[in-house]
């Protein structure tokens, strides 16, 4: 495995948002992470990569403990998070993102900009643009190759889907199934059952900050504990 | 109770004077520098209104110090003005001189607003030195010891008395301000803008009067103790005069006037106090600064209490005071205002909508955050608002209460458009709201937040309530037994007069409804009043909104995730989703809708 | 007449470009760690001292005291960064600026002890006769200094914009979490930028130092005029600092020339207020681009 969460805790003053979170990451692998909103999704892949603090429990990393490294050390590991709001550099041109983005690979090797292009031929469109005046889809793209350049061995990915045309989503999928096909692996926050389950093959379902299910995704789509998770 | 609020309020001026009566045990030399220290006292107290409690950076104090004492000098000097008229004088202008500098100062915040008080600081003196003609320039006005009635007080003893005395005399409105209602005010502003706007807090105007208040106590200051340095010239009131000054808060304490006023008259001593240290006394004096704002966030002032005020029992979260009476009794209590015909509520007569949200449209850049949502809340309902994040309730919720303005639409509160009622009216209209990331005002005790939700909260209630809360009047009496009928109706009554930021986020939100309830509005809109909250929590919550809106009938507008919280609570619900209404009804029919289930679920045909 | 301005201007242009330095540094530090320091004159001050040592004490060349005077400025700006400041960012602005006004002060108190004397000079970094364009005259040292500290104002500006530690700090100014998130650590960066806010700082005092002297006031004057400068050109942008400098240079002179050598002191105070008031985005802000 490369990614091992064991007893995970994250609380925001008197809130628990992540209680007792354990997830396994494989080589390769591709995990979902499902739930309604304010289940803790968001909150459990930024304590992994060290954006926000845990109160407990542990991370490794390819072998490492990584539990209390600086969100910016773990990511010139290779452990890349695309979080929900993108966080874009809104005066970055595209291309000056994806240079920002390598800065991650550290000492490893940086991802090369033309490769990022062939994946996404609309961004090489646009490489002088500036990442502000991107469509949302557009800009998606850009966080996702803005954390490929660091060449990660796991992205996690934070809710991608959000706010995307269903045409869009449909291509997206194609994308990642298409890193994945390069050997990273990766983990996907999701709300969206039927995305997660075209992508993963096992899932997790939190809600209120614990896990209610573990299961294949496959089993998970028409299962009725999940919906209750997401309406209860 | 009563003895000790009388205390409170009277406790700094009686300790000023008896200062400077205990000071005609010492020396001639100690007299003096006990009047400096008074009188530096009574500059802390001021900056306390607006450093500590408005936590706003202010650096002219010197200029205000300076328009004090050319303000009563002048006219003694130049026109044979009695010291007493020209005292006055002098305050009424040092308070001028405060509106001045705040009109244009208060659109600003933080660093800004420190260089525009810079700017204040710097103009005022340089005009002084330049007007020769009138202050003397750099070269000084000496001054006269002061003539009271005939006495002239020219001895050290015979000034620090009259220092002493006018001093206590001065910083007496203040204190009453402080420790009443503009006071906690002051520092629910300080805590959270819109949630202070949200009840009635008009901002900038709260913090036009600390300057105000501030100014003229300063400029008094000023003038009262001009006359014992002989001569006085601009460039000691310089701006390192307004930097020293702004320390006496910072390290005597940020949590009450106490604090502003021994910070004050310890620094001012410690000068002449250490005197064979006197050239290293500034850097001292700077690292002092610098160490209290790492060390003691609070100052020394909340160090002493910390340490050693009783710290109050650990409550277990789940501990809560049962409430003495049925809810509607605690209507008598609350409807202090008489906004309310005290009475059950009647039918529900579902076809009056309390409130009509028609059309509304918001847009920030590119992207429209609420596009054309209309739906009707009917009176005595609860009404829920459920969707996917980002689906834009909290900008509806904005909108409504009037923190934000819409683009397009109209919002109707019983027939009433509020397009033109600013957000600090509304509460007197009966709406209030909760915050998602209930936004107590974290300082305050929770008796005060729930004090401050009753709405009075004009500058000038503000001012006329902090006297009455002094006075401890029936007045006074009845808000306070209002707050804390609010407080039992939600289970708080027995942390009263604990700080609200202590509280457990359960206890918050329930504080937050408290707050909500008091001024007995006919709406609340209440923002995930049970995220992160534990399940037995967000039960007792879910009773306790169905027995306000029950027994009070007060409607309600609630946004909320979770889903079976929702549905047992409300008697309609609507669901947002981009922007947009995607559906409205009988909750468990909205529940069970295909649109809802996609927005959620997101069952869109990927796969095919 | 004409000849009269034109000295009056390029006057104000020597001070301007000193003026621009400091605000530029304001600026850099502003952006990337979103800190206002008031503490900036404190490092202005440390440059001119430094310039003073080397130039007048060690009798070293001007080139040895621009390369130390950076240096001083910008580790101790660093130091008072990672000392100091860093622990406190986590609470609200209201520490943050507070403490760097106690420390601006202290640390101009501190040069007054090591140097109990009203005011050092500093010669001038050149000689010779001076140049007449017309009747107006133009000394060669105004020329150095205008000429000197543009080319470091427009090398920091360009730095910024388009060096790699440049990126990071644009980053980390945009979006914490996204530089974060790219391997940028927030505390090297804000080191970093507050290192190089200094080393400006402690240039623009070498190049004032000839002008001014060595005094404990000078902090007080530069990080007036540095504010001054920085809000006219909009705060957060380097090229507004830079312009905003050289405009207040020239309002100064103008103002000492025509209407009287008070007035001089006031120029500052008056542009900054006017500025906040009319137009408190300043007169060059930066485009924004929002995201959509």
């Amino acid at each position: 495995m490369i990614l091992q969460v064991s007893n995970l805790r994250v609380t925001a003053g008197p809130m628990i948002r992540v209680d007792n979170l354990d997830l396994t990451l494989e080589e390769r692998g591709c995990l979902a992470l499902l739930g309604p909103n304010g289940a803790g999704k968001t909150a459990s892949v930024e304590a992994i990569i060290g954006l926000i603090p845990k109160s407990s429990g542990r991370v490794t990393f390819d072998g490492l403990d990584i539990s209390s490294l600086p969100a910016s050390s773990v990511v010139r590991m290779g452990l890349s998070l695309v979080p929900q709001l993108r966080e874009l550099f809104p005066g970055f041109t595209v291309d000056e993102t994806l240079l920002a983005g390598a800065n991650a690979a550290g000492r490893r090797k940086a991802g090369s900009r033309d490769h990022i292009y062939d994946l996404f031929p609309r961004l090489a469109e646009r490489r002088h643009q500036f990442a502000g005046s991107l469509s949302g889809g557009e800009q998606q793209m850009l966080a996702i190759s803005r954390a490929l350049m660091s060449n990660p061995k796991v992205i996690l990915l934070d809710e991608p889907s959000a706010g995307l045309a269903v045409g869009i989503v449909r291509s997206f999928i194609d994308v990642v199934r298409q890193i994945r096909a390069t050997g990273v692996a990766i983990l996907l926050v999701e709300q969206n059952l039927e995305i997660a389950s075209a992508l993963a093959e096992n899932c997790i379902v939190m809600a209120a900050g614990r896990v209610v299910w573990r299961g294949s995704a496959d089993d998970a789509i028409n299962n009725e504990e999940i919906r209750r998770a997401y309406f209860a | 109770m009563s003895r000790t609020g009388a205390l409170r309020v009277f406790a700094p001026s009686l300790f000023v004077f008896a200062l400077s009566i205990a000071g005609l045990l010492l020396g001639s030399y100690w007299q003096y520098v006990l009047a400096l220290s008074i009188s530096a006292a009574v500059i802390g107290t001021a900056l306390a209104m607006i450093v500590s409690y408005a936590r706003c950076i202010t650096i002219a104090t010197g200029a205000m110090l300076a328009i004090g004492a050319y303000g009563a000098a002048l006219p003694v000097v130049r026109l044979d003005v009695p010291f007493l008229v020209a005292l006055l004088f002098a305050t009424a202008l040092g308070g001028l001189a405060g509106l001045i500098l705040a009109v244009p100062g208060v659109r600003f915040r933080s660093h800004n607003l420190a260089m525009v008080t810079f700017v204040f600081q710097a103009v005022v003196i340089i005009v002084l030195r330049q007007s020769k003609g009138l202050t003397g320039g750099a070269e000084g006005l000496p001054i006269p010891a002061p003539v009271v009635f005939g006495f002239r007080f020219s001895s050290d003893a015979d000034f620090l008395l009259l220092c002493g005395f006018l001093s206590a005399l001065v910083i007496l409105p203040l204190i009453v301000l402080l420790e009443g209602a503009l006071g906690k005010n002051l520092r629910a502003v300080a805590a959270n803008e819109s949630a202070a706007r949200a009840f009635g807090i008009n901002v900038n105007r709260h913090l036009i009067a600390a300057f105000v208040w501030s100014s003229a106590v300063i400029a008094c200051a000023g003038a009262i103790m001009a006359p014992r340095y002989r001569i006085i010239d601009p460039d000691s009131y310089g701006i390192l005069a307004s930097i020293l000054a702004l320390a006496y808060p910072i390290v005597g304490g940020m949590g009450s006037p106490w604090g502003g006023l021994v910070g004050g008259a310890v620094l001012r001593a410690l000068p002449e106090v250490l005197r064979p240290l006197a050239d290293y006394l500034e850097l001292m004096f700077c690292i002092l600064v610098v160490a209290t704002i790492i060390f003691f966030p609070g100052g020394f002032g909340s160090f002493v209490t910390g340490t050693f005020r009783r710290k109050p029992a650990k409550l277990e979260t789940s501990a809560r005071s049962e409430p003495r009476r049925a809810v509607h009794d605690f209507i008598s209590d609350m409807n202090i205002l008489g906004r309310r015909e005290v009475r059950p509520p009647q039918d529900r007569s579902r076809s009056t909508p309390i409130l009509r949200i028609s059309g509304v449209t918001k847009s920030y850049g590119a992207l429209r955050a609420v596009s054309h949502v209309s739906f009707d809340v009917t009176a005595q309902t609860i009404h829920g608002l459920m969707g996917p994040n980002g689906a834009g309730k909290t900008t509806l919720f904005n909108i409504v209460s009037g923190l934000n303005a819409s683009d397009e639409g109209q919002v109707l509160f019983d027939g009433t458009p509020l397009d033109d009622v600013p957000v600090e009216s509304r509460i007197k209209l009966g709406m209030s709201r909760t915050f998602q990331h209930a936004a107590v005002f974290d300082k305050l005790s929770c008796v005060d937040n729930v004090l401050i939700g009753l709405g009075l909260n004009d500058i000038w209630q503000a001012s006329v309530r902090s006297v009455h809360m002094a006075m401890h009047s029936q007045r006074a009496r009845a808000e306070r037994k209002a707050a804390m009928a609010a407080l039992d109706a939600v289970g708080l009554a027995h942390r009263a007069r604990e700080g609200a930021g202590s509280l457990s986020l359960g206890d918050q939100r329930r504080l937050e409804i408290a707050r909500a309830i008091v001024s007995c509005p006919r709406i609340i809109l209440l923002d995930e009043p049970v995220s992160g909250v534990s399940v037995e929590e967000a039960a007792g919550l879910r009773e306790l909104l169905l027995r306000i809106n029950r027994e009070l009938g007060t409607g309600m507008v609630v946004i909320e995730h979770n889903i079976s919280f929702l549905v047992s609570l409300c008697n309609r619900i609507s669901v947002m989703s981009d922007g947009r209404i995607i559906a409205e009804g009988d909750p468990d029919v909205v529940v069970n809708d295909a649109l809802v289930r996609r927005a959620y679920f997101g069952e869109r045909e990927i796969s095919a | 007449m004409l000849s009269e301005l034109l000295m009056i201007v390029v006057g104000g242009l020597k001070m301007g470009a000193i003026y621009s330095l400091t605000a530029i540094g304001i600026v850099v530090i502003h952006k990337a760690t979103r800190t206002v320091n008031f503490a900036h004159g404190a490092f202005v001050l440390c440059g001119a001292y430094v310039t003073y040592g080397i130039v007048e004490v060690l009798q070293f060349g001007w080139w040895a005291a621009f390369v130390l005077a950076s240096l001083a400025g910008g580790l101790l700006a660093a130091v008072v960064e990672l000392g100091i400041l860093r622990p406190i960012r986590q609470a609200d602005s209201f520490a943050v600026i507070t403490a760097t006004i106690f420390i601006g002060i202290g640390i101009s108190d501190i040069y007054r002890l090591l140097q109990n004397t009203e005011i050092l000079a500093v010669r001038s970094m050149i000689r010779g006769a001076p140049l007449f364009i017309g009747d107006a005259m133009i000394t060669r040292e105004q020329i150095a200094v205008v000429g000197g500290a543009m080319a470091v104002a427009l090398i920091g500006v360009a730095l910024f914009a388009y060096a790699k530690f440049g990126r990071g700090m644009r980053a980390m100014a945009s979006n914490p979490r996204g530089a974060v998130l790219c391997g940028y650590s927030s505390d090297a960066m804000n080191a970093l930028a507050w290192f190089v806010g200094g080393a400006m700082a402690g240039v623009a005092g070498s190049f004032a130092a000839p002008s001014t002297g060595v005094t404990a006031e000078l902090s007080v004057a530069m990080v007036t005029a540095g504010f001054a400068a920085a809000v006219i050109g909009g705060f957060d942008s380097l090229r507004g600092a830079l312009l905003g400098g050289l405009i207040l240079g020239v309002c100064e002179t103008l103002a000492a020339g025509y209407v009287s050598s008070a007035m001089k002191n006031a120029v500052s105070f008056l542009l900054i207020f006017i500025i906040l008031l009319w137009r408190p985005q300043g007169l060059f802000p930066e485009a924004k681009i929002r995201h959509v």
